[in-house]
């Protein structure tokens, strides 16, 4: 379970304080699939970036799984990152000069995965997102669409309960971007926890909860009547 | 994270950018370079000054003509005669062995084969005793030799490795200065003494010498003493007896230790020369690692961000870039073991006197140093890339 109170994250910008975020509260389940909309500016990165344990709040308190990791030192933070979270990025942030392989691997050195058990590991991942035959490919070898599966896969290597996506299909193409909601879904049948930000009312709407920002703010905590699911058939070749 | 584990992320992102690195080890690779020659070349030069000194003698001292630098076959007229020998054979305080010489040059011949620039050195029978110089075969000059001013010699190894090819020198005549000369012993060989070959030599009587070159003038006079503890008082002595009959400028009195002192000191120059080429060469190449770090670092924010993003702690980073520094100059510093390698091989084919062996404490020095030099110039970038604040280094383009 997540858990943020009043959550409240200040920047300093030459001597003008921004305001990202002003006391946010929210809790998500375990195994939720909330998205978060909101116009360009408006936190939804701040937001992310504070459950990814990548930066501390101002003041407000973070929980995650019962833990307050507000007041957490830089190594356990880290600890916790590469345990229990998985980031998945707009722009994928794979190493350009590593394989597909290699990318999935990189967790591993962080958490001290069993070593004999990381490359039967990266192969199933890379598997399970449909990229059996790419492993050997670099980056620039791959389509964005593919590209961005390997970064999930990377996420998932350490078998973390909370995937978070910032806008991870928004450098997609529409088709592209349905697969990797499709996979998204599937994850969060399998039971992660997946917060995503995204820009489009139709991918949010695959989420079973959206959540409003503007200006820092909850403006609305809206349950999705109707999701979308992402039609795929079980068999069909991911391009 | 485990040291193996860095030292394969450190491999990856230097084999990645082969030239570049390449080029960034060239300071280390001449630093270390000129660390081993210099190394091994005084390593080599204190083996060659423990070789002079045993084999002159430690406990030696000369009187010369003229001052100071009066070699071997010194221009300057002589004012050194046999008395002043005498006198300090008799005045000083110290049991000591006076061996004066006569030297000159004269070509040698025994029936068809001649030998030319031979130093021949009209010598006492303590020469031996006062030089620690003795013959293998036969005899050196007997006290009657020199009474009765005979035509005999003892030859050099190189004179008679010339004259008699089949080593058979013993009772044969060899000319002299139009004279005929009986073998009657062989030098063990003393080999090079800086650049004179030592064993281009032979000796006659002093007293035939100084008829056949028609001078009672002495080249110089060796002093042995018993130890070389006395050598400064026993010197003192010498040039207070030789000052009372000739005037200062006239003679010098110096010891093998001085002569020693003078190569040291060239050598000495040789490595403080080499030294600090292996010193700036470091210093640059120190510099041009923790340039080429900046520059990977900064390239690489993005990269630092997502490790970061990924689990990677402060200290994960700090070694990564840590290591790629050192892996970098430690490639440089083996570059340079093998520069120096093939230098030596080079050098030791060009002059096959100067024999220039690697030493392996040298080696050991130079890699030591090459990974301090990667240690030290690293710190800063590597502890940069830490530090780094991993959302604005995700955010970096
Ligand atoms: N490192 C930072 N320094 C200063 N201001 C920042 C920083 N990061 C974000 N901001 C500001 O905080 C606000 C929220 O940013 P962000 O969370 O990235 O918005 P979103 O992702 O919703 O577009 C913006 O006004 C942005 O300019
Ligand atoms: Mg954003």
């Amino acid at each position: 379970m997540v858990r943020i109170t009043d959550l409240v994250k200040t920047y300093q910008l030459e001597g003008i304080e921004v305001r990202a975020l002003r006391g946010l509260s929210l809790t998500v389940d375990p195994g939720a699939f909330i998205a978060v909309m909101g116009p360009s500016g408006c936190g939804k990165s701040t937001l992310l970036n504070l459950l990814g344990c990548l930066d501390r709040p101002t003041s407000g308190t973070l929980e995650i799984g019962g833990v307050d990791v507000s007041s957490m030192s830089p190594t356990d933070l880290a600890i916790l990152r590469s345990q229990k979270i998985g980031f998945v990025f707009q722009t994928f942030h794979l190493l350009a000069r590593a394989s597909a392989f290699a990318n999935v691997m990189l967790p591993f050195v962080y958490s001290g995965y069993p070593s004999e058990r990381r490359k039967p590991r990266a192969l199933e991942l890379l598997q399970y997102v449909g990229l059996q035959d790419r492993v050997r490919h670099r980056p620039n070898q791959l389509s964005g669409g593919q590209q961005q599966r390997v970064a999930i896969a990377r996420a998932l290597a350490n078998d973390p309960g909370i995937l978070l996506a910032d806008e991870p299909t928004g450098n997609l193409d529409s088709k592209s971007g349905l697969e990797i909601m499709a996979l998204i879904e599937r994850l969060n049948r399998e039971g992660k926890t997946i917060i995503m930000v995204t820009h489009s009312r139709e991918l949010a709407e695959h989420a079973e909860r959206i959540v409003h920002l503007l200006d820092g703010v909850m403006i609305r905590d809206e349950v999705v009547a109707e999701r979308r699911v992402a039609e795929v058939r079980p068999d069909a070749e991911p391009a | 994270m485990t040291l193996l584990e860095h030292a394969q992320v450190s491999l990856e992102a230097v084999v990645a950018n082969k030239l570049r690195s390449t080029l960034t080890t060239l300071g280390v690779t001449i630093g270390s370079t000129a660390i081993i020659l210099l190394i091994s070349i005084s390593i080599g030069a204190s083996h060659e000054v423990t070789k002079l000194v045993e084999g002159l003698g430690s406990n030696l001292f000369m009187v010369a003509p003229g001052r100071g630098k009066g070699g071997p076959l010194t221009a300057s007229p002589s004012l050194l005669r046999l008395s002043h020998a005498e006198r300090i054979q008799k005045e000083t305080s110290f049991h000591v062995v006076v061996s004066p010489v006569l030297n000159n040059l004269a070509a040698v011949r025994y029936g068809r084969e001649a030998k030319a620039g031979v130093i021949v050195s009209g010598a006492l029978p303590n020469f031996p005793e006062a030089r620690s110089w003795r013959p293998t075969q036969g005899t050196f000059l007997k006290k009657s030799d020199l009474e009765l001013a005979r035509r005999v010699a003892a030859l050099g190894r190189t004179v008679e490795t010339a004259l008699f090819p089949s080593g058979d020198s013993l009772g044969k005549d060899v000319v002299v200065a139009g004279e005929k000369f009986r073998v009657i012993g062989v030098m063990e060989s003393k080999g090079q003494l800086f650049d004179i070959d030592m064993d281009n030599q032979i000796f006659i009587p002093l007293t035939t010498a100084q008829r056949i070159f028609g001078t009672s003038a002495l080249s110089f006079i060796f002093v042995a003493v018993p130890k070389p503890d006395d050598i400064p008082a026993a010197m003192a002595e010498a040039k207070r007896i030789v000052g009372q009959t000739i005037l200062p400028e006239q003679f010098s009195v110096k010891s093998q230790g001085e002569t020693l002192e003078t190569v040291q000191s060239i050598s000495l120059i040789f490595t403080a020369m080499l030294g600090s080429v292996a010193g700036v060469s470091l210093l640059v190449g120190g510099i041009g690692i923790m340039n080429i770090m900046i520059v990977s670092v900064t390239e690489r924010t993005r990269e630092i961000g997502l490790r970061k993003a990924l689990g990677a702690r402060e200290p994960d980073i700090l070694i990564q870039f840590l290591s790629e520094a050192v892996l970098l100059s430690f490639m440089g510093g083996c570059f340079g073991v093998t520069l120096a390698y093939i230098g030596s091989v080079v050098v030791s084919k060009a002059s096959p006197t100067f024999a220039l062996s690697i030493s392996t404490f040298a080696v050991g020095l130079a890699l030591i140093f090459s990974i301090a030099v990667g240690t030290f110039f690293g710190v800063y970038p590597a502890y940069r890339a830490a530090r780094m604040d991993p959302i604005e280094a995700l955010r970096h383009d």
